[in-house]
C-alpha cells in the first residue's frame, strides 16, 4: 500500500467529543468522555496522562476506530475516524493487549506487516530490524504463547512499528517490562522521535513521559484539565539551590535578608527567592570569597504537577 | 483490501486451525480410519492384508451365516458399507458435532480484549476479519472431509482396485453442512462473544433444525401425497381437530422454508452421485429410479437391444442359445397392472398344449413386488428349456423380465445360481427405512420416498436449486446480522 506524504495539517484533531457507554432508554450511562479536544502535530511526541478512568484508553481507541464517540468530531490525517484508510499510517501498541498465541513471533510480525498493506518480501526484510531492535531475535520462532509479558510486550512494539507508520499510539509500553526493557523501549521511542515520526504515548509512568515527550496532556473524569509543554506544566518552584565551596561557617550570616526558608546543606543551600534575590545572594557569596559551583532554580517535577493538578481538580 | 492482506488474512485462518488442537485429534483419528483402506485391499475373491495375506470372505464374515455367500461381490458390498458407515455415521453426525465444538471460539477469541484491539486497529474493514474466522471454519471442515473422504477414496483405488468418484462429491456437502452451523456459530459467538455460548447455542441449532427439517419431509410424504396417506391425514385431521393440524403445518411449513436445509443435503449428494454412478449402468430409468447396475454374471448384451424396442437383451456368453434374458417395458395405461397381465398371459400360456408345468405366483424379493409365472417347454432347447418371467411396476411402466435356459445348461449349478442372482439385482430405488442398506452394484443408495420428488428441475419445494440458494440465502443473512452487530461494537 503506498504511504502518502504526510500533509502539514494536523495528524490527530479531536474536537468536543464525547463518549457515553451503556446509556439506555431509562439508564443514564457512564460518560468516559466529556468534550475532549486536542490537536497533535506532525513529529512530536505527545504524551496522555491521567489517573485510571480518566478516558485516556477510550480517547486512544475512538482515534483507531475501535471505539464509537456520542458526539463530537474526531479526524486522523484529515479523514474522520472509522474509516479505514489512516489505519495503514498508525502503528498501534494497546494496553494488555494479546497477540495469536498460535503465532509465532516473526509470524505475528508478518501477518500484521501484510494486514497493512505492505509486501510479505518487504515486510520480512524488515522483521529482522525490528525483532533487532526489541531484543526477540533469539525467541522469533518460538510461539507467543510460551512468551513471558515482557516478551509479548516487546514483540507488540515490533509488531506496532512493522508497517513503518507516521504515527505510532503506545499504550502502557513499558508495561510488564524490567527497567532494562524500560529504558531500551525509550530509546525506541527517541529514535522514531529523531526519525520525525509522531508519537502518542499514554502511559502511568510520569518519569518515562516527562522524558521522552514534547507535549502532555493531563485528563481526568474524561475532561482535559491541563495541557501544554513539559516546561509549562512543570513551572519553577520558587526554590534556588546554590552549591558551594567551600560552605563557610557563616552563611546564615551572609544571606541574612535574602529570600525567605534557608535550609543549609551538605555542599551549600537551599533558599526561596525571586530573580532579584538571587543576584543579590550571589553577590553576597562572591564578596565573602564562596566559590559558587552550581545554582539551580528547582522546578516541579512532572508527578508532583500532575498530582497537584488532578487533586485541585478533583477538589 | 489489496492482495497481501488477503493472503495474509488467509494465512492467519490456517494457521489458527493447524494449531487447533481438536483439529489435530481428529486429524489423527481420521488417518488412523483411513489406513487401513490402504493396508486391507478388498477384492472379488479374497482381502488381502498387506498384499501379501489372502484371507477367504466365506473366512472371515463366516459368522454372518449365508450372508457372505449370497452376495455376489462381497468387496463391494464390505467396501460401500465402509463408505457409508464413514460417511454417513462418523462425518455426517459424530463429525460435524466435533467440528461445532472446536470451531466454537473462533470469533469470541477474536473479541476478546486485548486481542480485538490489536487485530481490529489495522486497515482491514471488520467484516473482512469476520469473514476470515468463517472462512477459518470452512478450511478446519475442507481439510478433515478431505482426509477422510480423499484418503479412503485413494486407499480404495489404489490397494482395492476401486474407483467410485461420485463419493469424493461428500466432501462439498460435508462442507456445505458446515457452512450453515459454522455461520450460526458465528453469529452467537458475535453476539454474546462466548465460546461456550456459541458452542451450545449452535449445537442446540443443528439439533432443533434438523428435527424441524425431518419432521417436514415426514408430514410433507404423507400431504402431498395422492396416492398412499392422503385419506389417512384426512382422516387424521378430523379426529385430531383439523385447526391444530393445520396450524402444525403451516409453522412447519414457515420454519422449512426459514431455515437452512441441511437434511436435503444427503439428497443432493445421492442424486449427484447416482447421475455420475448411473450413468454407466445396464438400465437406469431416471424418472423412477429403476436401476440394473451390470449385467447378469456371464451373460452379454445382445447388441441393438434397447428397453424401448423389443426389450434389452442378454444371453449366455458361453453358450449363447442356451439361457437368454430379457428386460421390457410396456405403458401401464395399455398393458394393465402386474396382477392383470400376469394374469391374462398366464391364461394365454395355458392354452398352449406344448406347455407343462406351467404356474403363476406371487413373489417379493427384496422391495420389489412382483408376481411371476413359470413354465416348461419340452420340445425347445437340449433336454427342454424352462421360462420364466416377471411381472413388476415402476412408475408408469409395467416391466417384464423374461428369461429361458436349457435343462441341460440348468444342470450346471453355477448357472443356475447366476440366473438366480439376477433377480435380485433390480433395483427400484426404494428403501422402507433409513437404516444403512447395502445396495447390489450401486454406492449411491437408496431412496426413501421423498427423494424421488425432489430433482434439479423439480418444483419449487421439492428443487435443488431452491435448497441450496436458501440454504446459502440463510448463511448471507446470518452473517449480515454477525456484521451488523460488530460494525456497532465497540472494543
Amino acid at each position: 500500500m503506498p504511504h502518502l506524504p504526510m500533509p502539514d495539517a494536523t495528524l490527530i484533531e479531536v474536537r468536543d467529543l464525547t463518549k457515553t457507554y451503556g446509556g439506555k432508554l431509562f439508564k443514564k450511562g457512564f460518560r468516559a468522555l466529556d468534550g475532549v479536544s486536542i490537536s497533535v502535530g506532525p513529529g512530536s511526541v505527545f504524551g496522555l496522562l491521567g489517573p485510571n478512568g480518566a478516558g485516556k484508553t477510550t480517547l486512544v481507541k475512538i482515534l483507531l476506530g475501535l471505539a464509537h464517540p456520542s458526539t463530537g468530531e474526531a479526524r486522523l490525517f484529515g479523514e474522520p475516524v472509522g474509516a479505514v484508510a489512516p489505519r495503514a499510517r498508525i502503528g498501534y501498541l494497546p494496553e494488555a493487549h494479546r497477540l495469536p498465541l498460535y503465532l509465532t513471533g516473526r509470524q505475528v510480525l508478518e501477518l500484521f506487516g501484510q494486514m497493512c498493506g505492505r509486501d510479505l518480501d518487504w515486510v520480512k526484510a524488515r522483521v529482522a530490524r525490528l525483532l533487532e531492535l526489541v531484543d526477540m531475535t533469539g525467541a522469533a520462532d518460538r510461539k507467543v504463547r510460551e512468551y513471558s509479558k515482557g516478551m509479548q510486550q516487546r514483540i507488540g512494539l515490533a509488531q506496532a512499528l512493522i508497517h513503518d507508520p507516521d504515527l505510532v499510539i503506545l499504550d502502557e509500553p513499558t508495561d510488564g517490562v524490567d527497567p532494562v526493557g524500560r529504558a531500551a523501549i525509550r530509546e525506541v521511542v527517541l529514535d522514531l522521535k529523531r526519525a520525525g515520526k509522531t508519537i502518542f504515548i499514554n502511559s502511568h509512568l510520569l518519569m518515562e513521559v516527562e522524558l521522552v515527550c514534547d507535549r502532555v496532556v493531563i485528563m481526568d473524569k474524561g475532561r482535559i484539565v491541563k495541557q501544554g509543554t513539559i516546561g509549562e506544566l512543570t513551572p519553577r518552584t520558587g526554590r534556588v539551590r546554590f552549591e558551594l565551596a567551600p560552605v563557610p561557617p557563616n552563611l546564615e550570616t551572609i544571606l541574612a535578608g535574602v529570600g525567605s526558608g534557608l535550609v543549609l546543606q551538605e555542599q551549600g543551600c537551599e533558599l526561596h527567592a525571586n530573580d532579584a534575590e538571587i543576584d543579590v545572594a550571589v553577590d553576597r557569596l562572591r564578596a565573602a570569597g564562596v566559590s559558587i559551583r552550581g545554582l539551580e532554580a528547582r522546578r516541579m517535577n512532572l508527578e508532583q504537577a500532575f498530582i497537584e493538578t488532578v487533586t485541585k481538580e478533583r477538589a | 483490501m489489496n492482495s497481501n492482506v488477503t493472503r495474509a488474512l488467509f494465512r492467519d485462518a490456517f494457521a489458527q486451525v493447524v494449531d487447533n488442537r481438536v483439529f489435530r485429534i481428529l486429524f489423527v483419528i481420521l488417518c488412523v480410519l483411513v489406513l487401513p483402506t490402504f493396508l486391507i485391499g478388498a477384492r472379488p475373491e479374497h482381502l488381502t492384508v498387506l498384499f501379501v495375506w489372502d484371507y477367504e470372505y466365506d473366512r472371515v464374515f463366516g459368522f454372518f451365516g449365508q450372508m457372505a455367500g449370497n452376495v455376489e461381490h462381497p468387496d463391494r458390498a464390505l467396501i460401500q458399507a465402509t463408505q457409508k458407515l464413514l460417511t454417513d455415521v462418523f462425518a455426517g453426525s459424530f463429525g460435524i458435532l466435533f467440528g461445532i465444538a472446536a470451531t466454537a471460539f473462533f470469533v469470541p477469541r477474536m473479541l476478546e480484549k486485548g486481542a480485538a484491539d490489536v487485530v481490529f486497529s489495522k486497515p482491514v474493514s471488520r467484516f473482512a476479519l469476520l469473514l476470515t474466522r468463517y472462512f477459518a471454519g470452512l478450511v478446519f471442515a475442507a481439510v478433515l472431509a478431505t482426509v477422510m473422504i480423499g484418503g479412503m477414496h485413494l486407499g480404495f483405488l489404489l490397494v482395492s482396485g476401486w474407483s467410485d468418484p461420485g463419493f469424493l462429491w461428500s466432501i462439498p456437502i460435508l462442507i456445505y453442512v458446515f457452512a450453515v452451523v459454522h455461520a450460526v456459530s458465528c453469529l452467537v459467538g458475535v453476539f454474546t462473544r462466548s465460546s461456550v455460548a456459541a458452542m451450545l447455542v449452535t449445537l442446540v441449532f443443528y439439533a432443533f433444525n434438523g428435527c424441524v427439517q425431518n419432521a417436514w419431509q415426514a408430514t410433507e410424504a404423507t400431504r402431498n401425497d395422492p396416492e398412499t396417506l392422503a385419506e389417512e391425514t384426512e382422516e387424521i385431521r378430523e379426529e385430531a381437530g383439523g385447526a391444530f393440524l393445520e396450524t402444525l403445518f403451516v409453522t412447519l411449513d414457515v420454519a422449512h422454508y426459514v431455515l437452512p436445509k441441511t437434511t436435503e443435503a444427503d439428497f443432493i449428494a445421492r442424486s449427484t452421485r447416482q447421475k455420475l454412478e448411473r450413468r454407466g449402468f445396464e438400465f437406469w430409468d431416471q424418472e423412477t429410479g429403476f436401476y440394473i447396475a451390470e449385467p447378469p454374471d456371464g451373460f452379454v448384451r445382445e447388441a441393438g437391444s434397447s428397453i424401448e424396442g423389443s426389450g434389452l437383451a442378454w444371453s449366455d456368453e458361453a453358450q449363447p442359445n442356451a439361457a437368454r434374458i430379457t428386460l421390457s417395458r410396456v405403458l401401464q395405461a395399455d398393458a394393465g397392472s402386474r396382477l392383470g397381465a400376469s394374469k391374462k398371459f398366464f391364461e394365454e400360456l395355458q392354452k398352449d398344449s406344448r406347455v407343462t408345468e406351467a404356474e403363476r405366483e406371487k413373489d417379493n424379493p427384496g422391495t420389489l413386488r412382483s408376481y411371476i409365472v413359470r413354465w416348461m417347454r419340452a420340445d425347445e432347447g437340449t433336454g427342454g428349456r424352462k421360462h420364466y418371467k416377471r411381472f413388476f411396476e415402476n412408475g408408469k411402466w409395467l416391466y417384464t423380465l423374461e428369461s429361458f435356459a436349457d435343462v441341460q445348461w440348468l444342470a450346471n449349478d453355477e448357472n443356475e445360481r447366476r440366473m438366480t442372482r439376477f433377480r435380485w439385482q433390480l433395483n427400484t430405488d426404494e428403501s422402507d427405512s433409513g437404516a444403512v442398506n447395502i445396495e447390489f452394484g450401486s454406492s449411491a443408495g437408496t431412496a426413501l420416498g421423498l427423494h424421488k420428488r425432489y430433482g434439479w428441475d423439480a418444483p419449487l419445494k421439492y428443487n435443488y436449486f431452491f435448497s441450496i440458494g436458501s440454504t446459502l440465502g440463510f448463511i448471507v443473512v446470518v452473517l449480515a446480522l454477525a456484521q451488523w452487530k460488530l460494525r456497532r461494537m465497540d472494543f
